[in-house]
C-alpha cells in the first residue's frame, strides 16, 4: 500500500486570471492511461493537486497536478465506474458503478480510499444507472442524480440516502458554493422545448424547490452539467448541444446563450451530426474558471473557446427584463489531442484539463 | 425475503415498469398492464411507511428486477431498441451499428481517429471503445428507459433524526431509536419556502467560505510540471556546451568547476577530432536531477557567466545551452575542426621554416661559441680579483651563525666535538642543539628527510646534537636561511650555523655562481647519485664484504685459535669476580668497622661536626672523584662500549667526556649565571634552615656549607676539575696540605653549600682521604640499596650526566619565560582571578602529552573492589572467549528445537558480545570510554553506533555540526558512500579516543549483508584502562587544519590528519 500524502503548493507566485493568459493556455501534459476508452468524467480534490478521470475501461486514474504525473491507477473492474468525485477527506473517492452486465443493474454508489484501494461504504437506493454525483462543496454530504428520475441526499457516515426527491426524469444537480443550496435541472423530452432549473434549500429540500424557473431550449436538447460559479452569481448549463446558457444564480433568468456553431470553422466533411452527442454521457463540456469571469468550453473541433463573462449584467444590477445576449465571440485554443468533451478547471491552480480518451493538461505559456 | 421479492415484484417494480414503457409505448404489451392496478397501491404504501430502519425501508431499495420477469421482457428489449432510437438521434446508422458501418466519407477522418485513439469528431465516436464492454451507462442501455415518468412529490422526504449520526448515543441505543423521516416537507407552509441565500446576501458575497472547494479565486498559482514521457513539446534544455577550452583543462577539473554552480555533473563529454584525435576543446555536460532542474541550473550558469564572465585555465569561459537538435555543438564542432587543421598547416610551415633557420643558426653559433669562450676566461678572471677585494663579513671561518632565537647572532668559536672533525673535515655545517631535537627521538634520517631539498654531504648525529654538514657555503646559508626555526613534529628545528677554523674559501664559488641556472638539474643528479652511492656502498657491503667476512671469520678456518680462545677463556673468567668480590667485602668490612666504632664513640652528629671543622687531619684522603676515576682507561674503554652499543647510528661513535672540550661560549656563560644563582638561593636556604638542630639535618648542613667553599674556590680558578689536578701531586708541592701554625684555618677555603646534595657535591665536599673517612663514617649510617651500587661507575656517570641536562633545561626554561605568548598572560595578573575558559588545543600540546606520560596508566575512574577484580582478571580474561562459545552453542541448540534461527539471536550477536565500558572525562579529548573490566586481546568490545547515512548527508550535517559548535567528529566512514553518524543518536563507542599507539581497532564487519562498524581490543586492557583506536584520518596537507593529537603516546604522530 503507498501512502499518498498530500504536499504544500507550489510556491510560486500567483498570477491574475485573464482572457490573455486562458488563452495563452497550450497542452503540456498528455496522459494516456484509459487504453483509448472514453472518459466519463474529470474531478479535481480540494488541494487540487489531485485529479482523477475514470473510463469506460472500468479504470480510474490518479494524476498529480503539482508535478504534471500519473500517479496511480485504479480499477474497477468488477463495478465499473463514472462520475468520479473526491470527497473533502483524504484521498477517498466517490463514484457510480456502471455494470457491463445489466443483468446485475448495480446501480450503488461506491465510496472508494485511493490511498489503499480499498472501499469505505456503498450507497445503495438507485434503482437505475446514476448520472451525476455532486459533492457538497464544504459539508460531507453529497447529491445523486439517477435514471430512475431521482435525486438523493447522502450522507458519508451512512449508506442509506438521507433525502430524496422524485423528478421524474434524468437529471443535472449543481451545489451553489456555500453549499446551502442545490439547483436541479430537467432538460426537455425529445418533443419538448422546455427544460427547467428548480432551486433547492437544503433544509426543505423534500417539500420543492423554492424557486422554479422553464428554460426554453432547442427541442431534445440534453443537458449534461450544472454549476454555479464559484462567486456564487452565476449558474451554468452545459448541454450537449452547440448552446449554452448563462443564468442569475438568484433568479434563474436566462443573462446569455453561448452559440458555439455560429463561429466554428467551416469543415466540410467534420461537420459533426450530433455536436456533442456520444454514445457514453460526459460530465459536461463547459466550466467556470474560478474567478467565475470565463467560461471554458470545449468544442468538436477540437477547440477550446474562452468566453468572457466581465461585461454580464445580473438581473440584480438591471431589473429590466432584458433579453437574454447571445455569445458568440471567444478565445479560441486548439486542442492537440482529442475532442475536449469534459473540461475542468483546478479550484487551486492555475491549470484545467480536458479529457477525451485521454486527459489533458492545460498550463499558461506566457508569464 | 421470497415474500418481499415476489411483493415488490408484483407490486411497486411491476408498476414501474408499467408506468415506463407506458410512456413510451402506448398500448404496446398487454402483459405490463396488467400489473399496473398494483402500482397506486404500492406506492401508498410505501409512502405512508413509517420506516424502521433496515426492515421494510431498506426492502423497497432492493433490486427489483427479478430474473423470472427480466426473461420475459428480454426479447422485447431488442426489438424496442430500434424502433426507439430515432427519436433521440437524427443519425440513426452511427448508433445501431456501433461504428461497423460508417459512410464512406467518414473514412478518412475515422482513420484518423482510430490512430490517436479518440473520437471522431463525425460520428462522435470511439471506436475503441467497442473494445470494451458495453457498459449500464451505454446510451443504449439509458435510452430504453423511460425519459420521464409522473412525479410524486409524496416521495420526496427528508430524514431528519438519524440515530446513526447521534453521537450521544451508545450502540444499543442507535440499534433501537428509529429515524425520523420528514416525507413532502410535511408541515412546512409552502409560502415558508424562499432562498436562504437571500437573508444574509451581503455576506454570501462578500465572505465566501474559506473552507469551500468552490472558492473564488481571483489569482492562481502556475503550475511547474516535470518533464517526463506524458509531457507534450519537446525535452527542456539541459545539455550544455562549453567551447574554445585550453587544452591543458581537465575534465575533472571542469566538472568540479561547474560543481559549484550548482548539482553534481552529469555526462560530461570532451569532443576529440575523430581524424586526429586531438581535443577540440569542446565540453558537453548536464546537471543531475530532473530535466526541470537541470534546466533551471543551466540557464542559472549560462547567466551567471555572462555577469561574471569567468575564466577557465586563464581561458574565458564559452557556454551555452546545446539545442534539442544539437545544432550548437554541431557548429562548434566544425568551427574547432577547422581552426584545427589551420593550426596543422601552420605547424607544418613552421617547421620546415625552423629547419632553414637551424642550418643556419648553427653555422652562426660556431662562431659565436669560440668568442664566448674567451669572454667566459676573461670573466672567470674578473670574478676572481673580485672575490679577493670583497671578504665576506658574516662569513669568517671559525664563527657560528647562532640561531633566529637568538637573532643570528655571530659568535667567535665553533661548536664541535674532537672525534666528529674526521667527519667534517672543516666543511661548514649546520649545528642543531640535542635540546630542541632530541637525538635520541629523531633519527638523522628523518632529519635527512626534511632537509632533502638541499645538498648536504653527511647529516652526523651526536649526544649534542646533529651535525649536517655541507661540501658548499652556499648551500648551507640557503638551507640555513630558509630551515631555522621551522617546525618540524612537535619540536623546531634551531640551527647554528657552524663554519670551522680551518674552512678555505676557495671552494671555487665561480662554478657555484654559474650553476644556479642549473640548480635543479644539479639537485636531482645529485640525489640520484647519493642514492646510487647509498645503495652500491650498502649492496657491497651485504652482498659482497659480509659474507666475505663471514666466510673468513668461520670457526673452521681457524680450528686452533678457536681452542686457545676458549682455553685462556676459562682461566681469565672467574678472575674479575673473585676481585670484585673481594674488593666488596673489604669495602664493607672497613664500612662495618667504622660504623661499629661510630656507634661506641659518637652518640651524637654533633661531635661528627667538630671533626669535620678539623680538616689538616684529613690531608691523606683521596677526593671520590679519584675513586670513582680510579681507572680512567678502563672507563673510558667502558663509555665507548657503551656508546657504540646504545647509539643507533653506525657513522660516528662518540667520547662523553664533555668536560674536558669545548663548550659553546653561550653555555658557559649560562653555567656562571646558574652558579650565581645557586648561590643566592642557598644562602637564603642556609638562613631557613640555621634553627632547626636535628641530627639528619645537621648532616646536610655540613655538606651545604662544603660545597660552598667549593663554589667559592670554582670561581677563583674557573675550571671544573681543578681540584682533581692539584691532587695528582699533592704531597709535595701544594702549600695548602702543609699544616699552618695559627690555630685552626681550613685547609680548603670555605664554600656555601650547594642546595642540591648530590654526587658532585659530596665529591667536592671531600678534598681529601680524611674527609672520605669521615664520610664513608658518617654514611654507613644510611643503608645502602643494593640496586644502586651494582654498577658504581656507571651509577656515578648517569648521575652526572643528568645533572648537565637539568641544567641545560633549566638554562632553557630560563630562556622560555621570556617567549610566553600574549594569549597566555594573564590579563589580571593571576588566572585564578579571571573566569573559566577553554585552553587552546594548541596550547594543550604543550603540557597535556607529557603530563599523560607522567600519569602512567590511562586510568581515571577507581572502584573499590580494585582487588578483587585482580584476582578474578585471569578468570575473566579467559572466559568470555568461553562465553562466547556457549552462546553459539545456544544458539545452535535453539537453532535445532525450533528449526531455524530466531531473529532475536540473530540480532543480538553483537550486543551480547558487548564489553562493560562505561564513559568518562578524558585526558586526551573531552570524553574518553574506558574498559569496565579486563578485556583479552582481539575480543569484540563494543559496536559503533549510529545513524546510517550517506556520504552527501554527512557532508551536510558535519557542515551543520560546525555551525552549530559541535566540534567533536562523530561521523564515522564506513565506505565511500556511507557514513555511520553517532552525533545526535548513536551508542557510546563514540566516546573513544583517537591514540597513536591504540588499544582497540575499528573492524568494519558485515552482519547480515549489512557493513557496521565493531571495536576490538588489540592488546590485553585492564580494567578502566581508556580505550583508544587509530582515528585513520587522511593526511592533511593544509597546517591550519590539522588536528593536534594529545594522546602522549610514546609514539605519537603529534597530528589526528
Amino acid at each position: 500500500m503507498s501512502q499518498i500524502t498530500i504536499t504544500a503548493k507550489p510556491s510560486s507566485s500567483t498570477t491574475q486570471i485573464t482572457e490573455k493568459l486562458l488563452a495563452s493556455c497550450r497542452p503540456t501534459k498528455l496522459f494516456d492511461y484509459h487504453q483509448g476508452a472514453s472518459i466519463t468524467s474529470l474531478d479535481f480534490d480540494d488541494s487540487g493537486q489531485y485529479l482523477i478521470s475514470a473510463g469506460i475501461d472500468k479504470s480510474i486514474q490518479l494524476y498529480d497536478c503539482h508535478k504534471g504525473i500519473h500517479y496511480k491507477d485504479i480499477q474497477s473492474q468488477k463495478y465499473g465506474c463514472h462520475s468520479a468525485r473526491f470527497t473533502h477527506l483524504d484521498l477517498n473517492c466517490l463514484y457510480a458503478s456502471t455494470p457491463n452486465n445489466p443483468q446485475e443493474n448495480d446501480n450503488a454508489i461506491r465510496y472508494l480510499a485511493l490511498s489503499n484501494n480499498q472501499y469505505i461504504r456503498y450507497f445503495k437506493g438507485h434503482k437505475e444507472q446514476v448520472s451525476s454525483i455532486e459533492v457538497n462543496p464544504i459539508h460531507n454530504t453529497f447529491l445523486s442524480s439517477s435514471f430512475d428520475g431521482t435525486v438523493k441526499h447522502w450522507d458519508l457516515k451512512s449508506s442509506s440516502s438521507i433525502g430524496n426527491i422524485d423528478i421524474g426524469q434524468n437529471s443535472i444537480i449543481g451545489f451553489d458554493p456555500h453549499g446551502i443550496i442545490f439547483a436541479i435541472g430537467k432538460y426537455p423530452d425529445e418533443n419538448s422545448t422546455i427544460g427547467s432549473i428548480g432551486l433547492y434549500d437544503l433544509k426543505t429540500f423534500d417539500k420543492g424547490p423554492f424557486l422554479q424557473v422553464s428554460i426554453p431550449v432547442s427541442k431534445g436538447q440534453i443537458w449534461n452539467k450544472l454549476e454555479f460559479s464559484n462567486n456564487g452569481k452565476l449558474l451554468l448549463i452545459s448541454t450537449e448541444s452547440s448552446e449554452h446558457y448563462i443564468l442569475d444564480a438568484f433568479s434563474g433568468k436566462v443573462l446569455a446563450r453561448i452559440q458555439l456553431d455560429k463561429q466554428s470553422p467551416s469543415h466540410n466533411h467534420t461537420q459533426p451530426k450530433n455536436w456533442m452527442s456520444f454514445k457514453y454521457p460526459y460530465t459536461g463540456s463547459c466550466t467556470f474558471s474560478p474567478c467565475g469571469k470565463f467560461v471554458l468550453i470545449g468544442s468538436p473541433y477540437s477547440i477550446v473557446h474562452i468566453f468572457d463573462l466581465n461585461d454580464l449584467k445580473t438581473s440584480r444590477d438591471h431589473n429590466s427584463d432584458l433579453e437574454p445576449i447571445i455569445l458568440t465571440k471567444s478565445s479560441n485554443i486548439q486542442s492537440t489531442h482529442g475532442i475536449p468533451k469534459i473540461v475542468a478547471f483546478n479550484p487551486k491552480l492555475f491549470t484545467f484539463a480536458t479529457a477525451d480518451t485521454t486527459v489533458t493538461l492545460w498550463s499558461p505559456t506566457s508569464k | 425475503m421470497s415474500y418481499n421479492k415476489g411483493y415488490y415484484h408484483r407490486g411497486y417494480s411491476g408498476g414501474y415498469r408499467d408506468s415506463r414503457y407506458r410512456s413510451n409505448y402506448r398500448g404496446h404489451d398487454d402483459q405490463y398492464r396488467n400489473n399496473q392496478g398494483n402500482r397506486s397501491d404500492d406506492s401508498r404504501v410505501g409512502g405512508m411507511l413509517n420506516l424502521n430502519k433496515g426492515s421494510h425501508y431498506d426492502a423497497s431499495e432492493n433490486r427489483y428486477i427479478p430474473g423470472a420477469s427480466q426473461n420475459g421482457g428480454g426479447s422485447s428489449y431488442s426489438s424496442e431498441r430500434n424502433s426507439r432510437t430515432p427519436h433521440h438521434h437524427a443519425s440513426s446508422d452511427s448508433l445501431t451499428s456501433s461504428g461497423m458501418s460508417t459512410p464512406m466519407s467518414h473514412a478518412a477522418a475515422e482513420q484518423q481517429q482510430r490512430n490517436t485513439g479518440s473520437t471522431s469528431i463525425t460520428t462522435g465516436e470511439n471506436h475503441k471503445d467497442s473494445e470494451f464492454a458495453k457498459l449500464l451507462l451505454h446510451s443504449d442501455n439509458t435510452k430504453i428507459l423511460p425519459f420521464s415518468r409522473p412525479v410524486d412529490p409524496k416521495k420526496n422526504y427528508k430524514v431528519m433524526y438519524d440515530p446513526e449520526f447521534d453521537k450521544n448515543l451508545s450502540k444499543e441505543e442507535k440499534k433501537s431509536k428509529s429515524k425520523k423521516i420528514r416525507f413532502n416537507g410535511e408541515g412546512i407552509d409552502s409560502k415558508e419556502l424562499a432562498d436562504p441565500r437571500l437573508s444574509h446576501l451581503a455576506q454570501y458575497f462578500q465572505k465566501p467560505n474559506k473552507k469551500s472547494k468552490k472558492f473564488p479565486f481571483k489569482q492562481l498559482p502556475q503550475p511547474k510540471f516535470i518533464f517526463d514521457k506524458d509531457s507534450l513539446g519537446p525535452a527542456p534544455l539541459t545539455q550544455l556546451v562549453v567551447w574554445d577550452l585550453p587544452s591543458t583543462t581537465s575534465e575533472v577539473y571542469l566538472s568540479n568547476y561547474f560543481k559549484s554552480y550548482g548539482d553534481a555533473i552529469e555526462e560530461m563529454k570532451f569532443i576529440n577530432d575523430p581524424d586526429y584525435g586531438v581535443s577540440l576543446g569542446i565540453a558537453t555536460f548536464k546537471f543531475q536531477g530532473n530535466p526541470e532542474k537541470a534546466m533551471r541550473l543551466a540557464k542559472k550558469l549560462i547567466q551567471t557567466v555572462k555577469i561574471e564572465t569567468p575564466k577557465v585555465d586563464g581561458v574565458p569561459l564559452k557556454i551555452a545551452l546545446n539545442d534539442s537538435e544539437g545544432e550548437l555543438l554541431n557548429r562548434k564542432m566544425r568551427t574547432a575542426k577547422d581552426k584545427l587543421k589551420v593550426q596543422i598547416l601552420k605547424r607544418e610551415e613552421e617547421e620546415k621554416k625552423r629547419q632553414k633557420q637551424l642550418l643556419e643558426e648553427q653555422k652562426k653559433n660556431n662562431e659565436l661559441k669560440k668568442k664566448e669562450l674567451e669572454e667566459k676566461k676573461k670573466q672567470a678572471e674578473l670574478a676572481k680579483t673580485k672575490a679577493k677585494d670583497e671578504p665576506p663579513t658574516k662569513y669568517r671561518p671559525n664563527s657560528t651563525i647562532l640561531s633566529i632565537r637568538r637573532q643570528n647572532k655571530v659568535v667567535n668559536g665553533v661548536f664541535m666535538p674532537k672525534d666528529l672533525n674526521k667527519y667534517i673535515k672543516d666543511r661548514p655545517y649546520i649545528f642543531i642543539q640535542d635540546k630542541y631535537v632530541p637525538t635520541k627521538k629523531i633519527s638523522s634520517h628523518d632529519i635527512k628527510r626534511v632537509l632533502n631539498k638541499y645538498d648536504w654531504t653527511r647529516v652526523l648525529s651526536d649526544k649534542t646534537g646533529f651535525y649536517i654538514v655541507f661540501n658548499s657555503l652556499k648551500e648551507c646559508e640557503r638551507c640555513f636561511m630558509n630551515e631555522d626555526g621551522r617546525k618540524f613534529f612537535e619540536y623546531r628545528i634551531y640551527m647554528e650555523l657552524a663554519i670551522p677554523e680551518g674552512y678555505s674559501k676557495d671552494e671555487n664559488e665561480d662554478t657555484e655562481t654559474s650553476s644556479n641556472k642549473n640548480d635543479i638539474i644539479e639537485e636531482a643528479t645529485n640525489m640520484l647519485i647519493k642514492e646510487f652511492q647509498t645503495f652500491l656502498a650498502k649492496d657491497i657491503r651485504e652482498r659482497i664484504i659480509a659474507p666475505a667476512i663471514l666466510d673468513l671469520l668461520g670457526h673452521e678456518n681457524y680450528p686452533k685459535l678457536v681452542e686457545e680462545l676458549k682455553s685462556q677463556e676459562e682461566i681469565i673468567k672467574p678472575k674479575p669476580i673473585i676481585s670484585n668480590n673481594q674488593l666488596k667485602l673489604d669495602a664493607l668490612s672497613i664500612l662495618e668497622k667504622k660504623r661499629q666504632q661510630q656507634k661506641l664513640s659518637l652518640p651524637s652528629f654533633r661531635k661528627i661536626d667538630d671533626k669535620v671543622n678539623k680538616r689538616k687531619a684529613r690531608k691523606n684522603l683521596v677526593p671520590m672523584q679519584h675513586a670513582l676515576n680510579f681507572d680512567e682507561e678502563d672507563e673510558d674503554e667502558d663509555e665507548e662500549d657503551e656508546e657504540t652499543s646504545r647509539s643507533v647510528t653506525p657513522v660516528v661513535s662518540l667520547k662523553r667526556d664533555r668536560s674536558s672540550t669545548v663548550t659553546s661560549p653561550e653555555e658557559e656563560e649560562e653555567d656562571n649565571d646558574q652558579y650565581v644563582k645557586k648561590r643566592k638561593r642557598t644562602k637564603l636556604a642556609r638562613a631557613l634552615e640555621s634553627d632547626v638542630s636535628s641530627d639528619e639535618e645537621m648532616e646536610e648542613e655540613e655538606a651545604e656549607e662544603e660545597e660552598e667553599q667549593v663554589v667559592e674556590e670554582k670561581e677563583e680558578e674557573e675550571e671544573m676539575v681543578g681540584p682533581i689536578s692539584m691532587e695528582i701531586d699533592y704531597a709535595d708541592v701544594d702549600l695548602k696540605y702543609q699544616p699552618t701554625e695559627e690555630g685552626s684555618v681550613t685547609v680548603y677555603p670555605e664554600l656555601p653549600p650547594s642546595a642540591v646534595f648530590d654526587l658532585e657535591a659530596l665529591q667536592n665536599i671531600l678534598k681529601d682521604e680524611e674527609d672520605l673517612k669521615i664520610a664513608q663514617e658518617v654514611l654507613n649510617e644510611a643503608e645502602v640499596s643494593s640496586a644502586n651500587t651494582k654498577n658504581i661507575e656507571y651509577w656515578a656517570w648517569k648521575q652526572k650526566a643528568s645533572k648537565l641536562v637539568a641544567q641545560e633545561i633549566a638554562a632553557e626554561e630560563v630562556e622560555n619565560i621570556e617567549e610566553l605568548p600574549s594569549h597566555l598572560e594573564s590579563e589580571s595578573g593571576s588566572f585564578r582571578s579571571e573566569p573559566y575558559r577553554k585552553i587552546n588545543d594548541a596550547d594543550k600540546i604543550h603540557y597535556l602529552p607529557h603530563r599523560r606520560k607522567i600519569h602512567k596508566p590511562l586510568k581515571t575512574i577507581q572502584y573499590e573492589d580494585d582487588d578483587d577484580e585482580k584476582i578474578n582478571e585471569n578468570n575473566a580474561i579467559q572466559s568470555s572467549r568461553v562465553n562466547r562459545a556457549k552462546n553459539r552453542r545456544f544458539a545452535a541448540d535453539i537453532t535445532a528445537q525450533i528449526g531455524s534461527e530466531s531473529e532475536i539471536l540473530s540480532l543480538n550477536a553483537l550486543t551480547k558480545r558487548k564489553k562493560p565500558v562505561t564513559f568518562a572525562r578524558s585526558a586526551i579529548h573531552n570524553w574518553g570510554l574506558y574498559a569496565m573490566e579486563p578485556i583479552a586481546a582481539k575480543e569484540m568490545i563494543i559496536e559503533y553506533v549510529g545513524e546510517r547515512i550517506r556520504q552527501q548527508v554527512a557532508q551536510q550535517r558535519e557542515h551543520g555540526y560546525l555551525k552549530t559548535g559541535i566540534g567533536s567528529s562523530y561521523l564515522f566512514r564506513i565506505d565511500e558512500n556511507t557514513v555511520i553518524d553517532a552525533t545526535k543518536k548513536g551508542g557510546i563507542a563514540r566516546f573513544i579516543n583517537h591514540c597513536c599507539s591504540p588499544s582497540c581497532t575499528a573492524k568494519i564487519i558485515k552482519v547480515e549483508g549489512k557493513k557496521r562498524i565493531v571495536i576490538y581490543a588489540l592488546r590485553d586492557i585492564e580494567a578502566n584502562e581508556e580505550l583508544t583506536y587509530d582515528y585513520k584520518f587522511e593526511r592533511e596537507t593544509n597546517d591550519e587544519e590539522r588536528i593536534r593529537c594529545l594522546c602522549g603516546a610514546p609514539g605519537c604522530k603529534g597530528y589526528l590528519n
